[in-house]
């Protein structure tokens, strides 16, 4: 991910340019609202999460330290504002089918449509820290380091918690018929 | 101690195991069937979660977005000291210079004790920021470090008591635990998570002195009902001394 480009339009929105802080919401709406879609669940919250860390971002941009990466400064926020949202409730609510693959698809995609149904179900069994490494690793693709600067933790810690959340999730993959794995 | 094969088969996947452990990997695949079918269902996980996409926002969200943004005020933006301008103190008469002197002291003196009898042992604070805290979030317990050295926040994370120690005194700190019928150390991360070494004797964990900054801790008691008894020390007197069990913690 550029660098550069985030904290040259950071500081552009801190000179007194609000309207710069727009390309980073067209930059990173994506990936914010799929990270707090994945881990809450549920659409509405999703968006009122991301919604909530664009404003805490934009709110606080004065705070973000410039020799650090911002998607990291940023996707820590997020992860925040959705695990905010989903700890009051005890039990995950299932993703409804149009979120994990949403629109209208050919017959030939439905059946990846149901996998990514049961996966995204698979994922909200998850325990909230198993479910987090999961997204910033597989959905958001980002590497160990990168992990670890978002969580502020050692490398050991992401590779062991990532370890232990892919054994969970093939557990359960494997409950929900998507067998064959083991 | 081995790796498990199925965490250097995930490494392969991820594209960050190292090449020694290849290595390694490669030999005991060609040696041990039952790690080859390992393989496949690890590379078969792999590939459900590869062929996952991400979703399209729905397309209000930008307006939401936008909307909130033009209500949001200004970015708060780091102050910059104005130039000093002295010209009043110089052209002050010594008398009055000392006078706004022995002033500034009493009202200093002042504050100080107010400040300090207005502190609560007790009292929660919300420490979370935007630099990100992954423990002082709602429902953790906050609580303040004498001589206003910090903070320290608790919260139970997967059965793991989870802090996160937040210095801001001058002086270097040392945190200690003791207690919960034996603690298992899984890590003490400084700011950036780099790993802090942690000495672990008759049953406490202690910290080396730690700088200011942001510290996460977790560790495992061996009895979740155990009481755990959490110390911190500043510049020779113990700025915090709280006891908790894990089981009484909100969880996250």
């Amino acid at each position: 991910m550029p660098r550069d480009t985030d904290v040259a339009i950071v500081e552009a929105v801190l000179r007194g340019d609000p309207d710069a802080f727009g390309s980073l919401v067209d930059k990173y709406q994506r990936p914010i609202f799929n990270l707090a879609l994945r881990i809450t669940g549920n659409r509405e919250d999703a968006m009122d999460a991301t919604q909530d860390a664009f404003i805490k971002a934009y709110q606080n941009l004065g705070r973000f330290d410039p020799s650090r990466r911002f998607f990291s400064w940023f996707y820590r926020i997020a992860v925040h504002e959705a695990l905010d949202l989903v700890r009051p409730r005890l039990v995950a609510e299932e993703l409804p089918a149009e979120v994990a693959a949403p629109g209208p698809l050919p017959d030939a995609r439905a059946e990846s449509r149901e996998r990514a149904a049961s996966i995204q179900q698979a994922l909200l069994r998850l325990s909230l820290s198993h479910r987090v490494v999961i997204v910033l690793r597989h959905f958001l693709d980002l590497s160990y380091d990168e992990m670890g600067e978002i969580l502020e933790l050692p490398q050991k810690t992401v590779k062991s918690r990532l370890f232990a959340a892919r054994q969970q999730l093939r557990g359960v993959l494997v409950e929900l018929g998507l067998g064959g794995l083991r | 101690m081995t790796t498990p094969i199925e965490e250097l088969l995930w490494q392969r996947v991820d594209g960050e195991l190292p090449a020694d452990r290849a290595v390694e990997l490669a030999a005991r695949l060609s040696a041990d069937p039952e790690a080859r079918q390992t393989a496949a269902g690890v590379e078969a996980t792999a590939r459900l979660l590869a062929g996952l996409s991400l979703v399209e926002p729905p397309a209000e969200l930008r307006s939401r977005i936008d909307a909130a943004l033009a209500g949001a005020g200004r970015p708060v933006v780091p102050l910059r000291r104005p130039a000093r301008r002295l010209g009043w103190w110089r052209a002050a008469p010594l008398p009055s210079r000392l006078a706004y002197v022995a002033a500034g002291v009493v009202l200093g003196v002042a504050i100080g004790v107010f400040v300090e009898i207005r502190r609560s042992p007790t009292g929660e604070v919300d420490v979370r920021d935007l630099t990100g805290a992954m423990v002082p979030t709602k429902g953790s317990a906050v609580w303040p470090l004498d001589r206003g050295a910090g903070t320290l926040a608790a919260a139970r994370l997967d059965g793991l008591l989870s802090l996160e120690l937040t210095l801001t005194g001058a002086a270097p700190a040392t945190f200690s635990l003791t207690g919960g019928g034996g603690l298992d150390l899984v890590h003490l991360a400084a700011p950036g998570g780099t790993p802090v070494a942690v000495e672990a004797a008759g049953g406490a964990l202690t910290s080396p002195p730690l700088a200011a900054g942001r510290y996460r801790i977790e560790v495992r008691p061996a009895h979740p009902e155990a009481p755990i008894e959490m110390t911190v020390e500043s510049g020779g007197s113990t700025v915090l001394r709280r006891t908790l069990r894990l089981a009484d913690l909100p969880a996250i």
